[in-house]
């Protein structure tokens, strides 16, 4: 039990798990969070919002692994859980009074008052964050598909059920968008746009 | 009007960012390579691409033994809705924010409107509203709002949720009693509901919870127990305990009948300021 997830690879917990194994279940959970944390924090940009997804996400794969036949990587299995989980997080997220909530108000403030003295790695979080929050939902989890998760193009058109050349322009405008807020951050002149 | 001589343009983002992940063919790469400007976006989308895979802070230890006991609790629920049959409901996992009707199986329908609940620090004679004894207060009247329970003696049913109120949290909260528009629930009601194991609402957000619900429900505070709408959701705004300061939001939409915010302060201690 204790080697359990050092033992075994994700699929092989995955397996087990299917048929009902439920240390296996578990210790899928526990080696998979952190991954589904980090991109579920970086599609909902919002810290709050991500561990709501990302607990939505462990009980959706607690739910639905019993139906993962290991076709497809479990890996990809898993981000097109957690990708369906942010953006109904998301979704859910648009129907609450979201102005009135605290961490909005604390956090808003505690921005403006502490900003000078952030270091260089949070204020480029910072940046990143709010970079992906000005894009559509859409646009974001295929950027952040890619970068921080590593799957390739045919990988992200089918977690997103979207075309592998809408993937492309997709995370084109994510990268550009990171890459104008941090080249604006650091006070580089504004690099001309050459999009239309 | 005239073709275009020369059909292509600079490379644009698109190409420059698929150049980076490998995806072009020899002669769009090409384009890239022997563009100046071009090759310096693939530096700045090479940047850009470095900080969105960095990995975000990891939440703390709780965040995850939280959802793994969600996430297991909720096979569990699958499991006894497929043999209800003496099975006894599973205690809910103590969340990072206690959102746990939906793991109730609890569909949507059984909350035929969204309830919002909120529990909010009312000092009796405090200068920032009229004490809870005062009557009902109503904001925004909604439109399921017209008249409350103005009749209920103020206090009853606070502090030790005595059985004078009646309500869902004397009895027990399960499925079949899940609170409905107009329905009167304590907070100790709700924690039961929420979570029997948990003893995890956390003191914290409170002043900023308290100024933004204050600001969100203009009075809100003022009424122990009055019908509001925040956000075009009809609303119950309820009072919990006249002596404590407390300060506790719970949020059931219609869509999830999650709770999404609680703060609680332990009695007696200072009324959060707004």
């Amino acid at each position: 039990m204790v080697h359990l997830a050092e033992d075994r690879s994700d699929e092989e917990l995955a397996a087990g798990a299917a048929r009902g194994g439920r240390p296996e279940l578990e210790a899928l959970l526990r080696r998979c969070y952190p991954r589904i944390h980090a991109l579920c924090r970086r599609i909902t940009a919002d810290d709050q919002d991500a561990l709501d997804a990302a607990q939505e996400a462990c009980i959706a794969v607690a739910r639905g692994i019993a139906r993962f036949d290991g076709r497809s990587a479990f890996t990809t299995w898993l981000y097109r859980v957690t990708t369906n989980a942010c953006l109904d997080e998301l979704r859910r997220r648009r129907r609450r009074p979201v102005a009135y909530g605290a961490d909005t108000v604390s956090a808003a403030a505690t921005r403006r008052t502490d900003e000078p003295a952030l270091d260089a790695a949070v204020a480029d979080r910072l940046t990143v964050d709010a970079a992906l929050a000005g894009l559509p939902e859409d646009f974001r989890a295929a950027v952040v598909l890619r970068d921080l998760c590593g799957l390739d193009y045919a990988e992200i058109a089918a977690v997103l059920g979207i075309p592998a050349g809408t993937v492309r322009s997709r995370i084109a405008r994510g990268r550009g968008a990171v890459a104008d807020a941090l080249g604006n951050q650091a006070g580089r002149a504004e690099r001309p746009t050459r999009r239309p | 009007m005239t073709e275009p001589t020369e059909p292509l343009g600079p490379p644009d983002d698109e190409l420059v960012s698929a150049y980076l992940d490998g995806e072009l063919g020899p002669l769009e790469r090409a384009r890239v390579e022997r563009d100046p400007a071009a090759r310096r976006r693939v530096e700045e989308l090479r940047t850009a691409a470095g900080a969105l895979g960095t990995p975000p802070p990891p939440p703390g230890r709780h965040a995850q033994e939280a959802a793994v006991a969600a996430a297991l609790a909720a096979t569990a629920d699958t499991a006894r809705a497929a043999h209800p049959e003496g099975v006894a409901p599973s205690p809910r996992p103590g969340p990072h924010r206690a959102r746990r009707w939906a793991r109730l199986g609890v569909p949507a329908a059984a909350v035929a409107a969204a309830v919002v609940v909120l529990v909010l620090a009312v000092s009796v004679g405090d200068d920032a509203g009229p004490p809870v004894a005062a009557p009902t207060t109503t904001v925004d009247v909604g439109r399921e709002a017209e008249s409350f329970d103005a009749a209920t003696p103020p206090g009853a049913g606070e502090g030790d949720d005595t059985a004078a109120d009646g309500d869902v949290a004397d009895r027990g909260l399960d499925e079949a009693e899940l609170p409905t528009l107009g329905d009167v629930v304590t907070l100790e009601g709700l924690r039961q509901g929420l979570d029997a194991a948990s003893a995890s609402w956390e003191p914290t957000r409170t002043a900023a919870c308290a100024a933004a619900v204050r600001t969100a429900v203009p009075g809100a505070v003022v009424a122990p127990r009055a019908r509001v709408t925040w956000a075009g959701v009809p609303a119950l705004v309820w009072s919990s305990d006249p002596t404590a300061a407390v300060v506790d939001v719970v949020v059931v939409d219609e869509e999830t009948c999650a709770v999404l915010v609680s703060d609680v302060l332990p009695s007696g201690a200072p009324r959060a300021e707004g």
